[in-house]
C-alpha cells in the first residue's frame, strides 16, 4: 500500500522531469546557435546578428497601419520634404539599446542616421534604457543577480569613458539627457514583494552630470493645478523631457486617477499642470511641440495612441500609428518622431523594432531601424 | 501505520492532549504537506522575484497603465473564495481535494504565463488566478495538517511546514536566477521549470497526503459528547479570531519595515531584496524552536510574544537615528522571530478549539478576517501617513498594537478555560 504512491511519485518525477529537461534544452539551443531562427513571428529579425537593416527593405507593413497601401517607397520618409532648409539631410548620430536576440543583445549601439545599415556597438555598456544629448549620456542597466539590482551609469558620448554610477530603487523606464548635456531625467519602477507584486509606483529623478548625482526627486516639488496646490499621497511622475536651456521640464503626474501634463521650474522646485491626459511628453528640438502618448479607453482594455500637442494653441494632433505604443517618443527632427514596437506582438521575442511617423498625422508609419529600443538622437554631440 | 494509530487513539477517546511524555514526532503526512509547500513556494517565488523586471524590462510595458491595482476589491474578492473554498471542503470532507485544486490552479498559471505575451488584461488575469489558487487552498492544507496532528503537537507541526514554506521561498529566487545566468532572457524556460516545481509540489499532496475523510468520520464518533446540531463557533473561538484580527489589524506591512530600515541604515539601495531574504531566513531556522516552545509552555503567550517582539522593534526603529549593519541584520532576525512566534502559533491554537468537522471553515474564517482587516489598514495607515506625516503614522499604529496586545491578552486570559 505503501510502495504504490511511491512509484507513481517516481513516474510523475520522472516524466516532469523529462519534460523540463527537454524543453530547457530546446530553451539551450534556441539560445546558442546565432542563426537559427528562434522564433517565427521575429525570423528577419536575428538572422543577420551585426546587420541592421535599412526601411527600405521591410514590406511588412504594420499590422493596424490604417494607410496599409502607402508602402515605404523612398528611403527617406518625409514625404514631401516641405521646407527642408533648417534640418537639411544632415547625418546625425543616433544612439539605440540593440534589442536583437543575438551576443550583442543589451549594448549601446549607434548609427549615422545617413547610413542605417552601419550599427556601432559600445562594448562597455549594456542598457536596458540609453539617452544621449549634449554630449554626455545616460545608461540604465540591470545586474542580475538572485535579485536583481539596478543602476545608473553617465557618460561622455564620445569616448563612452564612464563619469559615475549610483544605485536605482527600481526597474528602469525612462530617462532623458537635455540638449546642453548637463541634466538627465528618469523614471524607475518600484514595486513591492510577493502577493503585490503588481503593485507599482514611480520614482523620477533629476541627476546633474557636473556632480554625477540626484539633483532632486519630483516627489519633492510643488505642484500646482490653475493655481491651486495639489498634494497627494498618489503622486506618481514619469517621463522627462527638458526645455533646450535646462532651466524648466516637462512630466507626467499621475494623481487621483488622472494623467497630467506638467511644466517644472528646477530652480524654484515646483511644477504647474498645463494639460489633461498626456503621458511620456516629449519636446521637439524647437520646444514648440510635445509628442506623447495618450491613453484610451477601449472597452476596458487601456491603449495609448501617439499625439502631438501645439503648446501655443494647445491643439491636439493625432498622429497616423494606430498601433497602442507604450514608449516616450524621440524626434528625429522637428517633422518625424521615433518610438520602438515590440518585434513579436506576442512578446514571444524581447526584440523591438523602431519605427519612424511624420507629426503631419497623413504619413503612414515606417519600420526605421530593426533591433533597437530606446532611440536617441545625439543633439549637439557633434560639435 | 502512522495514521491507523491516530485514529485508532482517536476511537479509543484519548482525544485531546496526548501525554506529555510522549515524543511530539511529526507526522509524515504533515512533512509531505511541508514539501508540497516547499515545492509550490520555488515555483511561485521563481515567478515572483521576475515577474516585474519581466513586464518592464523584457515586455517593455509601463505597468502605470493600470494604475494603482485595486487591491481592496482583490482583496475582498479572494476572501469570499476562501471562505467557500472552507465551506466546501468541510460540507464533504473534501480538504485534500480542495487543496489539490487550489494548489494545482496556482501551478497552471505558470504555464498560462508562457501565453499571455503584452497583453495586460491577461497578466492581470492569471496573476488573479494564482492568488484566487493560494486563497483557495490555504485553508484546507491547515485543515489537514491540525487533522493529522495529536493536538498536543499542534504547534510543532504548524512551524514544521512553516519553515519548509520560508524555505522554498528562499530557493525559488535562486533557482530562477541560476536558470538565468544559463538561459539568458530565456523566461519561458522559467515559467516551464516553475511548472514543473508546481507539478512536483500537487503529485506530493495526490500521492502522500490521505483524504482526511476517515479522521474526520472518526473525531465525529469520538466526540459524542457534543450534539451535532450545537454552534460550533466557541467563545474561545470567537476571541482567537478576534485576537489574530485584532493584531494582524494594526500591524505596519512588511515593506514599510523595510523602508523604516533602509532609511535608517547605510544599506546601499540595492541591498533591499536581501532584508527579505534575511527575515525568511530567519523565520525558517527560528519556527521549529518556536512551535516547539509553544507546545511546551503556552501558545497563547508565544503568539503574544510574537507580537511584543514587534512592538519592540517599532519602537527602537521610532527612536533610534541610525542603524549598523549588525544592528540592521538584528533586527532583520526579530521580524523574522516574529513570523515564527505569530503564524504558525496562531493556527495552532485556533485549530484546538475547531470540532475537525467544521475545521476548514474555522480556519478559512480566521484567514479572512486576519486578510481583510490587514486590507482596511494598509488603507488606514496610507490615509494616516498623509495625514500627519509617516512618523506619526508609525507612532499611531504602535501606540494601536500596543492596545490590541493588551486586549489580545485579556481575551485569551478569559477564554483560557473555555474549549
Amino acid at each position: 500500500m505503501t510502495r504504490r504512491p511511491a512509484v507513481t511519485f517516481a513516474i510523475v518525477c520522472v516524466v516532469a522531469a523529462g519534460g523540463l529537461a527537454a524543453y530547457l534544452l530546446h530553451a539551450g539551443k534556441r539560445m546558442h546557435p546565432a542563426p537559427a531562427a528562434p522564433s517565427p513571428a521575429a525570423a528577419a529579425a536575428p538572422a543577420a546578428p551585426a546587420e541592421t537593416e535599412s526601411t527600405v527593405t521591410a514590406t511588412d507593413s504594420p499590422p493596424a497601419a490604417p494607410a496599409a497601401s502607402a508602402a515605404p517607397a523612398a528611403a527617406e520618409s518625409t514625404p514631401s520634404a516641405p521646407h527642408g532648409a533648417v534640418a537639411a539631410p544632415r547625418s546625425q548620430r543616433l544612439f539605440f539599446r540593440y534589442n536583437g536576440v543575438d551576443n550583442h543583445y543589451g549594448r549601446v549601439a549607434w548609427v549615422e542616421t545617413a547610413n542605417l545599415a552601419d550599427v556601432h556597438f559600445v562594448d562597455s555598456l549594456r542598457c536596458e534604457v540609453v539617452h544621449v544629448s549634449g554630449g554626455h549620456g545616460i545608461c540604465l542597466s540591470a545586474e542580475r543577480g538572485v535579485f536583481t539590482t539596478y543602476a545608473a551609469t553617465l557618460f561622455d558620448a564620445r569616448t563612452f569613458e564612464q563619469r559615475g554610477t549610483f544605485a536605482l530603487k527600481g526597474i528602469p523606464s525612462r530617462t532623458r539627457v537635455s540638449a546642453d548635456g548637463t541634466l538627465a531625467g528618469l523614471t524607475v519602477f518600484v514595486s513591492g514583494h510577493g502577493y503585490s507584486t503588481l503593485d507599482f509606483s514611480t520614482q523620477t529623478l533629476l541627476i546633474d552630470f557636473a556632480s554625477g548625482s540626484v539633483l532632486a526627486d519630483l516627489e519633492n516639488f510643488k505642484v500646482t493645478h490653475d493655481g491651486v496646490a495639489i498634494d497627494n499621497a498618489d503622486f506618481n511622475f514619469w517621463g522627462i523631457t527638458f526645455t533646450p536651456d535646462a532651466k524648466n521640464f516637462f512630466a507626467t503626474l499621475s494623481t487621483g486617477g488622472k494623467h497630467y501634463l506638467v511644466r517644472g521650474d528646477i530652480a524654484a522646485r515646483s511644477a504647474i499642470v498645463i494639460h489633461e491626459n498626456v503621458e511620456c511628453p516629449s519636446l521637439s528640438p524647437d520646444a514648440r511641440r510635445i509628442a506623447y502618448k495618450k491613453r484610451l479607453m477601449v472597452g476596458n482594455r487601456v491603449i495609448w495612441q501617439l499625439h502631438v500637442l501645439e503648446l501655443s494653441s494647445g491643439r491636439e494632433i493625432a498622429l497616423s500609428e494606430k498601433r497602442s505604443i507604450d514608449d516616450q517618443l524621440e524626434w528625429l527632427d522637428n517633422r518625424h518622431v521615433l518610438y520602438s514596437v515590440p518585434s513579436a506582438d506576442d512578446g514571444s521575442s524581447p526584440s523591438t523594432d523602431v519605427w519612424e511617423v511624420a507629426v503631419d498625422a497623413r504619413s503612414a508609419p515606417q519600420l526605421f531601424l530593426r533591433n533597437a529600443y530606446s532611440p536617441a538622437t545625439a543633439r549637439g554631440a557633434a560639435r | 501505520m502512522y495514521r491507523i494509530e491516530w485514529i485508532e487513539r482517536l476511537k479509543l477517546g484519548g482525544v485531546p492532549g496526548a501525554p506529555d511524555a510522549t515524543p511530539l514526532r511529526v507526522s509524515p503526512v504533515v512533512i509531505s504537506l511541508g514539501f508540497t509547500s516547499l515545492f509550490t513556494d520555488i515555483s511561485s517565488e521563481m515567478v515572483n522575484s521576475l515577474l516585474p523586471a519581466w513586464l518592464v524590462l523584457h515586455l517593455h510595458m509601463s505597468p502605470m497603465q493600470f494604475g494603482v491595482i485595486d487591491g481592496l476589491y482583490n482583496g475582498f474578492a479572494i476572501a469570499l473564495l476562501s471562505l467557500a473554498a472552507g465551506y466546501l471542503a468541510d460540507r464533504s470532507a473534501r480538504q485534500k481535494e480542495v487543496a489539490l485544486a487550489g494548489y494545482s490552479l496556482s501551478g497552471l498559471c505558470k504555464l498560462l504565463l508562457l501565453g499571455v505575451g503584452a497583453t495586460w488584461g491577461w497578466i492581470l488575469l492569471v496573476v488573479g488566478l494564482d492568488r484566487a489558487g493560494k486563497g483557495i487552498r490555504a485553508a484546507p492544507r491547515d485543515a489537514l495538517i491540525s487533522l493529522n496532528t495529536p493536538p498536543a503537537a499542534y504547534a510543532m507541526a504548524f512551524s514544521v511546514h512553516r519553515a519548509m514554506d520560508a524555505c522554498g521561498s528562499l530557493l525559488g529566487p535562486i533557482t530562477a536566477f541560476a536558470l538565468l545566468a544559463l538561459l539568458p532572457g530565456a523566461y519561458d524556460a522559467v515559467w516551464v521549470t516553475s511548472f514543473f516545481f508546481a507539478v512536483i509540489g500537487v503529485a506530493v499532496l495526490w500521492l502522500f497526503v490521505p483524504s482526511a475523510t476517515a479522521l474526520v468520520a472518526a473525531a465525529h464518533s469520538a466526540a459524542v459528547t457534543r450534539p451535532a446540531w450545537s454552534p460550533w463557533k466557541s467563545r474561545r473561538f470567537l476571541a482567537l479570531t478576534a485576537c489574530g484580527a485584532l493584531l494582524a489589524g494594526t500591524t505596519i506591512s512588511d515593506g514599510f519595515l523595510y523602508l523604516l530600515l533602509q532609511q535608517k541604515s547605510a544599506a546601499p539601495t540595492g541591498f533591499f531584496p536581501l532584508f527579505y531574504v534575511v527575515t525568511a531566513a530567519a523565520y525558517m531556522l527560528l519556527s521549529i524552536p518556536a512551535g516547539r516552545l509553544a507546545d511546551r509552555t503556552s501558545r497563547s503567550r508565544v503568539f503574544l510574544g510574537g507580537y511584543a517582539v514587534l512592538v519592540v522593534l517599532y519602537i527602537l526603529l521610532l527612536f533610534v537615528d541610525r542603524v549598523s549593519t549588525v544592528e540592521l541584520v538584528g533586527c532583520l532576525i526579530l521580524f523574522g522571530l516574529f513570523y515564527a512566534g505569530t503564524e504558525g502559533i496562531l493556527m495552532a491554537l485556533v485549530s484546538v478549539v475547531i470540532p475537525p468537522a467544521h475545521r476548514t471553515s474555522g480556519i478559512a474564517i480566521v484567514g479572512t478576517a486576519i486578510g481583510i482587516t490587514k486590507l482596511l489598514s494598509s488603507v488606514a495607515f496610507g490615509a494616516l501617513w498623509q495625514w500627519i506625516g509617516i512618523r506619526g503614522a508609525v507612532i499611531t499604529f504602535v501606540l494601536i498594537l500596543g492596545l490590541a496586545l493588551a486586549v489580545s491578552l485579556a481575551l485569551m486570559r478569559a477564554t483560557d478555560n473555555d474549549s
